[in-house]
Parts: C-alpha cells; sequence; structure tokens
C-alpha cells in the first residue's frame, strides 16, 4: 500500500505532468538536456534526486523496481532509495536484473542484457559534457546548439599526444545519434558501449542541475574518440574472489595480500553464488562485448 | 501487498537512524512551541531558505535535526514541494507592510521617522551571564510616545518621484515561480528575485562581502531603506471574487542604491525574503544591484551567484563525496594510469 | 574600382553598414578581394578598420552583401544567414589572426593542440593525420617544431603569433584576415613574422586581408591598398600607386606621417 498523506509515488499531480512532459521532449531529442523544475526530495540534493523524481513519475503498482549503487544492491544509499520509492508507490522491488522493469541506478548499467520493455534510468551528478570547458551554461548551451565540440576534441588530442590515450575514466563522453554529445553519468567505460544500439530506454536525470536527457532505445551512441586510436574498455586482469568470474566488471578490494577483486554487479554475484542461471550479458567469457555491431 | 528487499544496508540504516535520534531524545510538543517562541530568528532563518512560512513546521524541522540548518531546510523544502498550490497571492506593494522597522542610511530624515523598532543594533554585545544562574524576565517593553502610523512611506518611491532614481525595470508577464520552473540564464529578474529570496544567508554573505570588501568596489552603495515587518497575505476569492486575507507572514527587505553614469537617476538593488534577517538581505541587495552590471566579476554574475547559493544544492552535492565512489574511482585510476597488464593478480 | 585582374574576385562586400546612428562605424564599405592577392586595408584607429575585419570574419553582424566564391557559397549573402550557417563559412572557408594571440589561442593547450583544433573542428577523426597537418602547419608558419608541445603560455609573443599563424593556415582557408598581425612586436621579430607571411603568400598562393595602422607593414606585403576613414573607402588602389601618389588628401596626411 502506498503511504498515507502523501500523493501517490509522493510527487504531487503537477510535478509529475512536467515530468513526463519533460521525459517526452527528452526522448524526442536523444542526448538533449531538457531544463525542468525538479523538486526537493526527501534525500540529499545530488543523492540520486532527478533519477528519484524520474522513478517515481513512471512508477506504478505492477512495476518492479531495482535499486542499485555503483553497481551493488545492497549499498545504503540504493536501500534507502528503494525502501522510500516502495513505501511510496506499492511497487514491488528485486535484485534481480532480469526481474526489474524500472532500474534506477548511480554509476553503472548492469551485466546482464536489459530488453526493450526495462526502463533504465540513471543518476547523473554533472549532466553538461561541456561544463569543464565552459563553466557557463548559456555559452555551452550555445556549443550545443551550434554543435561545436572542439574543446572536447582538443582536449582528447592533448591528452593522446601526451599518454597516447584518453585519461577519461568515468563519464566518458559520448556522441548521440551524430548530434548532442552526451555525459553518460560516470559509468566506467565497460559499461558505456552498453547504451549503443541498446534495445532499451535509458533516462538521465541530474536534480540538483535541473537537467533530463535519454537515449531512446535504439539509438547510435558512440564514445568521442580518434578512429585511430580506438576507445578502450577498462582491463582489470583478475578474478572475482567469491565467484572466479573474470570477464565482467570487477571492484577492486584492498584485502591482506594486496588488490582482491569482487564482482561489482550484485545480481550477477548473488545469481552465481546460489547456482542459478545468468541471463544474457553484454561480454563474452573472453571479456569481449560481442554485439556485431559495436567494436570495443 | 508491497514487498521490501530487506537486507544488508537497510539493517545499518534503520540503526544509524535509530542511533541519531537517540542522541537527540525526546522530542514534545512543549519543546516544538518553545522553540517558535525564543527561537524567532534561528526559525526565519530556516523559513526563508525553505521558502515556505510555518513556524510550527520549522521548529519541528529544527528539533528533528538537532538543530542541523541545512537538513532542517531540506526537511522544510521536501515538505513543501509536495503541498498542492492553491492560489498566487495577491501582490503587496511597499506601501502595504507594516513594519515595526524601518531605517534608511541615506537621508538622516525619512518621511514619517527612522524608526528602530527590536534591534541590537546600538547595544554591547555582552555575554548577559548572570542568567545562567537566574532566571530572568525581559524588561518591560517601552511605551510609545505616540502610536505608530500603520503604514510608512517608501524611501525609494519618494526618491522615485524627485528623478534621483532609476525608474522601475520592466516587470515580467505574468509571475514565474521558481519552484516550479528551472533557472535558466539570464535569467528574468522575478526568478531571480526568488533564488535570492531562498539563498542561502551565508553564501549571500559570502559573496555580497567579497563585492563590498574589494571586487568591485569602487563606489559605496547606501542602504535607502531596510525594513522588517508583517506582511499581510491576500488571496483572491475563488467564489465570490474580491481578496480575502489568510494571515501575516514576517518579512524583511532592503533597498539599496547607488550611482550609476554621472548625471543620470541612481540604480536600485532589493531583495526580500520571509522571516526577520537583516544580514541577508542587505547581502542579496547588493548582489542584485551588481548582477545589474555588464561583465561583472564572478561572484557578481547572475549565474555564478544564484547557482552557487543554494542551500540545499550546495550542502547536498558537498555531502555527495562521502557516498561510495567504487566504480568511479577505479575507472578514473585505470584511466589514468593506462590500461594496466601490470594490475594482474589473478 | 575596376578590376586589376581578370579573374573574377575571390570576396566581394557591397555597401556593408555596421552599427546606427551617431554610433555607425561602417558606412557602405565595398570591397573585391582576388585571389592570391593580399589586400591592405590602413587608417587610423577608430576608422573602422577592426569593424571591418570581424564583419569580415563573420563575428559581427552587419547590412549589406558579402558574398565569396566558394563552391556551394555561389551568390549567397553571408550577412544573411542564420547564425549556425555563419559559424559553419567562418569555420570551412575564413581564418582571422588577430593582434593579441591570447584572444585566439587556449593559453594552457599545447602549441599543437591549438593548430589541430582547426582541423579537428572540420571532421578530422584519425590522430594520427590531425598531428601531422598541425606539425607540417606549424612548419610552415616558421615555428621550431620541437617546441610544438610548449603551450602558447610559455612562449614569446612572435612565437605566439606563428602559432596562431599555423592554425589559421592549417585548414587551408579561403581567405586569411590579420589584424595587426605584428603590432606590439620588436622590430626584429616583426620583420620575420613579415617574412614568414610573405614566403607563405608566395608558397599556398594565399588570399588575405591585411588591417594595420602601420604603413611600412602593409608596404611590406599588399598588393593593393585600400584606405578607410570614419567608415567609409576613401582610397584604393594599387599599393605602389597609393603609396606614391596619393589623392585623398587622408591619405597624403598618412603617407606623409609615415615618412
Amino acid at each position: 500500500m502506498p503511504r498515507l498523506g502523501y500523493s501517490y509515488a509522493f510527487l504531487d499531480p503537477g510535478a509529475k505532468r512536467e515530468l513526463r512532459r519533460s521525459l517526452l521532449k527528452a526522448v524526442a531529442l536523444p542526448g538533449y538536456q531538457v531544463a525542468y523544475a525538479s523538486r526537493e526530495m526527501p534525500i540529499a540534493r545530488g543523492w540520486g534526486t532527478g533519477a528519484l523524481q524520474v522513478t517515481l513519475s513512471l512508477v506504478g503498482p505492477e512495476d518492479v523496481v531495482k535499486v542499485i549503487d555503483q553497481g551493488a544492491d545492497d549499498s545504503v544509499n540504493a536501500a534507502n532509495l528503494r525502501r522510500f520509492i516502495a513505501s511510496m508507490s506499492g511497487a514491488r522491488t528485486t535484485w534481480d536484473t532480469l526481474e526489474a522493469t524500472l532500474i534506477q541506478s548511480r554509476h553503472r548499467i548492469p551485466e546482464e542484457r536489459l530488453r526493450p520493455h526495462q526502463i533504465l534510468i540513471l543518476q547523473v551528478p554533472i549532466p553538461e559534457p561541456l561544463r569543464h570547458v565552459e563553466p557557463s551554461e548559456p555559452r555551452a548551451r550555445e556549443l550545443h546548439a551550434l554543435a561545436d565540440y572542439s574543446a572536447l576534441w582538443v582536449g582528447l588530442f592533448e591528452e593522446t599526444r601526451r599518454f597516447r590515450r584518453s585519461l577519461k575514466g568515468a563519464a566518458y563522453p559520448v556522441m548521440v545519434h551524430g548530434r548532442y554529445v552526451m555525459d553518460p553519468s560516470p559509468i566506467p567505460r565497460w559499461d558505456v558501449p552498453k547504451l549503443h544500439q541498446a534495445p532499451h530506454l535509458t533516462l538521465l536525470a541530474a536534480g540538483r542541475e535541473k537537467r533530463l536527457y535519454a537515449v531512446p532505445p535504439h539509438t547510435e551512441v558512440r564514445p568521442l574518440a580518434f578512429q585511430d586510436v580506438p576507445f578502450q574498455v577498462e582491463r582489470v586482469r583478475a578474478r572475482c574472489r567469491r565467484t572466479g568470474v573474470g570477464h565482467l566488471f570487477l571492484n577492486a578490494i584492498p584485502g591482506e595480500g594486496g588488490l582482491e577483486h569482487e564482482l561489482s554487479d550484485t545480481s550477477v554475484l548473488e545469481k552465481l553464488r546460489a547456482g542459478r542461471a545468468l541471463g544474457e550479458t553484454y561480454y563474452d567469457l573472453e571479456g569481449r562485448f560481442y554485439r556485431d555491431d559495436v567494436p570495443v | 501487498m508491497s514487498y521490501v528487499t530487506a537486507r544488508g544496508g537497510e539493517e545499518a540504516i534503520r540503526a544509524a537512524e535509530a542511533l541519531y535520534r537517540s542522541l537527540l531524545g525526546r522530542l514534545t510538543p512543549a519543546f516544538h512551541e518553545q522553540l517558535e517562541a525564543r527561537l524567532p530568528y534561528l526559525l526565519d532563518r530556516l523559513m526563508g531558505e525553505g521558502g515556505v512560512w510555518a513556524p510550527r513546521l520549522a521548529a519541528l524541522a529544527l528539533a528533528q535535526t538537532g538543530g542541523d540548518l541545512y537538513e532542517g531546510v531540506l526537511l522544510l523544502r521536501a515538505y513543501r514541494t509536495t503541498l498542492p498550490r492553491l492560489s498566487p497571492a495577491l501582490a503587496l506593494s511597499r506601501e502595504e507592510l507594516c513594519l515595526l522597522r524601518r531605517i534608511s542610511a541615506a537621508f538622516k530624515a525619512i518621511p514619517e521617522g527612522q524608526v528602530l523598532g527590536p534591534t541590537l543594533d546600538y547595544s554591547q554585545r555582552l555575554l548577559r551571564l548572570e542568567a545562567l544562574y537566574r532566571a530572568e524576565a525581559p524588561p518591560p517593553p517601552p511605551e510609545a510616545a505616540r502610536p505608530a502610523p500603520e503604514r510608512y512611506p517608501s524611501v525609494s518611491g519618494w526618491l522615485r518621484r524627485k528623478g534621483l532614481l532609476q525608474a522601475p525595470r520592466e516587470a515580467a508577464e505574468g509571475l514565474p515561480d521558481l519552484t516550479t520552473e528551472p533557472l535558466r540564464f539570464p535569467a528574468p529578474r522575478p526568478l531571480a528575485l526568488q533564488a535570492l529570496a531562498r539563498a542561502d544567508t551565508g553564501g549571500l554573505l559570502a559573496l555580497g562581502y567579497s563585492g563590498m570588501r574589494a571586487y568591485n568596489a569602487h563606489y559605496h552603495p547606501t542602504v535607502s531603506e531596510l525594513g522588517l515587518g508583517y506582511a499581510e497575505v491576500r488571496l483572491p476569492h475563488p467564489v465570490r471574487g474580491g481578496a480575502f486575507a489568510i494571515g501575516e507572514v514576517r518579512l524583511s527587505f532592503a533597498e539599496v542604491v547607488a550611482p550609476a553614469q554621472p548625471g543620470e537617476p541612481y540604480r536600485l538593488g532589493f531583495a526580500a525574503t520571509l522571516g526577520w534577517n537583516e544580514v541577508k538581505v542587505i547581502a542579496a541587495a547588493l548582489l542584485e544591484l551588481e548582477m545589474q552590471r555588464e561583465e561583472p566579476h564572478p561572484a557578481r554574475s547572475q549565474e555564478f551567484v544564484l547557482l552557487h547559493t543554494d542551500p540545499v544544492e550546495a550542502s547536498g552535492f558537498a555531502l555527495h563525496y562521502k557516498l561510495p565512489h567504487y566504480v568511479t574511482f577505479l575507472s578514473n585510476l585505470l584511466a589514468h594510469q593506462g590500461q594496466p597488464e601490470e594490475v594482474e593478480d589473478a | 574600382m575596376t578590376s586589376p585582374y581578370e579573374e573574377a574576385p575571390l570576396l566581394r562586400l557591397e555597401g556593408v553598414r555596421q552599427g546606427y546612428g551617431a554610433r555607425e562605424v561602417l558606412r557602405g564599405v565595398s570591397l573585391e578581394l582576388y585571389p592570391g592577392e593580399v589586400l591592405g586595408v590602413v587608417g587610423e584607429s577608430g576608422s573602422g578598420k577592426s569593424t571591418l575585419l570581424r564583419v569580415l570574419y563573420l563575428e559581427l553582424p552587419a547590412e549589406g552583401r558579402y558574398t565569396l566564391g566558394q563552391p556551394g557559397l555561389e551568390g549567397l549573402n553571408l550577412l544573411a544567414l542564420d547564425p549556425y550557417r555563419r559559424l559553419e563559412v567562418r569555420q570551412r572557408h575564413l581564418a582571422l589572426v588577430r593582434q593579441h594571440a591570447h584572444e585566439a589561442l587556449r593559453m594552457g593547450f599545447s602549441s599543437l593542440a591549438n593548430v589541430a583544433e582547426p582541423l579537428l573542428l572540420l571532421g578530422e577523426r584519425r590522430y594520427g593525420q590531425a598531428a601531422t597537418r598541425a606539425l607540417a602547419a606549424l612548419e610552415e608558419a616558421d615555428f621550431p617544431t620541437e617546441r610544438a608541445d610548449e603551450p602558447p603560455r610559455v612562449l614569446s609573443g612572435g612565437l605566439r603569433q606563428r602559432v596562431q599563424l599555423a592554425r589559421a593556415i592549417a585548414a587551408r582557408p579561403a581567405v586569411l584576415l590579420l589584424d595587426e598581425p605584428t603590432t606590439g612586436l620588436d622590430l626584429l621579430v616583426q620583420a620575420r613574422v613579415l617574412d614568414t607571411l610573405r614566403a607563405l603568400k608566395g608558397r599556398l598562393g594565399l588570399s588575405m586581408i591585411l588591417v594595420s595602422h602601420d604603413l611600412g607593414v602593409v608596404r611590406a606585403l599588399a598588393d593593393r591598398i585600400l584606405v578607410l576613414l570614419e567608415g567609409e573607402v576613401v582610397e584604393a588602389g594599387l599599393a605602389d600607386q597609393v603609396l606614391e601618389d596619393p589623392q585623398h588628401p587622408y591619405t597624403q596626411d598618412l603617407v606623409q606621417a609615415r615618412l
């Protein structure tokens, strides 16, 4: 049962209507940052309030909600958000990626492939990929309007010249539908190819910065990279200490004999430990991204 | 029926909150009443930044957070945003305010006079240590020599009639609402004033002070009027037409004036906020004045000032740095160190 | 002015006005630039030279007609384009060397990256190509390529102008605009930069419009000269002709002052 004393799913109907309209606009303009009012939520600003508003504007009693933070369902912040969403909407919650209809995530895309009926909602701290080269919002907006991304290319050129690679780790900028450069939220590079031509809808929301944007299903999402210095995902040559898996994204954990590793995706970790079958993953057993149309 | 996964983190959350609350002790209605009666300036600051007039809720927010102002403002804002917006109140002119205190630094004598009202401005700030040991009753309020006027004329209105002040800037069509639309830049003046009204007192003070002390301090703006008082909140009657009052709120405002081009009328900076908070409205009015200038110093630019002084956003983001960043940290580390065949340890 | 050349002009301004009322800066300026020539624009400060250059660089809106004889732009009035198209034309066909390098360069990035930027902007997506072409442009601008990785911030004024020049020619613009490119440099450095510009003109056949208050600089480079006074062209002609036998009293004053 949803909680008494508040609107269904916390947000009042006016706020929900505004969010849904903004989301429609975002879907219609892939990668374009739509400004929205962004209400204060009962969790701290910068802790996922944008994605939370999106989740609450979409959730219904039949939904199954998964919330992850850095890949983990059991992280305290994820637990807190999940508890709130469930108590305000009456929706069922889950850790299982395959079972979820709405997945709110901070900084990870699950390892098991998402399907067309699922919606991924990513929490975004800084939606503006140009922020570090152009701190002023009106000027950055103008650069987007003109599709002038030379500042980012010059930065990439400079890094390539000095280090033979980009120094950008998480939040690697991507070009969406050949038009807007977008910050994919601080997901690791490992997760970036999962956005390209994905069958599911990805919504990205920054509550504090009051911006929403989207990658609709089957949209081209290309990391900003030179043709002769290809984009590469992180390679951690290690195995999960609890499952022995080596082909999925691993967290590094300081152990007694140096760094140890563990699967970042708790849905996968749980399934493997319980001996349950995994869904289809984006990466194969050799750690290769195996969709034909997406080179890694 | 809802099913909530209860594992790992959730236990920790419950325990942490229980510990926090146990340290604060019992909350009672009497305590909230005391807070409301005894700490009006603190509550005013909270309500100003919260953007909502609700003294009892502000007292509750304060009690519930043990006096953590940023947490308290967040509680108020998050509650406020769920409330239905029934109607915009009718606009009030400055001259419709009921003021307890109004002073001008520009003129010794202003129409209807300087009114000190309740203030410590000219008192010695000594801790009254004896109150540590015995109860202290306040002195009886002084008798008024003559009844105070119900309304005071506006100093800026008078300046304007004398041709000393620039005409008011164009009012925007309709009244935008900062709580239901985002701030974009350049922001229309009504939104900028709303943002200043809800801004963090300390943040405005720091930025305002930087302009007073050094940056852009080529001239000395003057407070033409500072006022504390009450505003009656009136709504249009939905059925019979006309207006009716639903109550009153405390508020403060400041108007500052500064020279424009030689020979031209002065420019006016304005700020107002819910509650009595003089330092905030003075700093905000000075910032509002400076934000009208072309090519300002960053701390005078509208975008810089308004985006960085929202208490909820600034404090929330500062606190987010304590959230786990395992994945981001590792990803950035690997990008920095290069593709690490060397991280091999399997 | 009748055409001194057989070819059609590469660039043409007709009756260009900028500003309005008492603040009108350009009062109906017309000019032509022919392929491979250097047109010098002289005039004292306040004559509208810099404004003219900014209009030519499509940085300032103006009234009148501005056409470029470039594929795809035939007959198009560039002043009437929307900002997006205007920027596109600027990026693809025009380059500007400014008097102050810091207004044109990213001072914290390497010189090489600065030179590579216009190539990246025009869609070069191969790092190797961008780097090779940027290095070649630096070499053409007589910049010591062993210092290519240093940022302009640490370079001398003369070297900064060479970085700007390399950046301007890297993508082979149709027209190179020069705004007091050697003003503020000491004489020897100035002479060397002028040598480079002359060599570039010969080697690449670049068409340039050079704005300067310094007749010496204009004399060193320009084929033709146009004299601007209070936003109007008061004299125009072949460089030698204008400098040796000025007709307008203002030009006579300018030339006298120089002597």
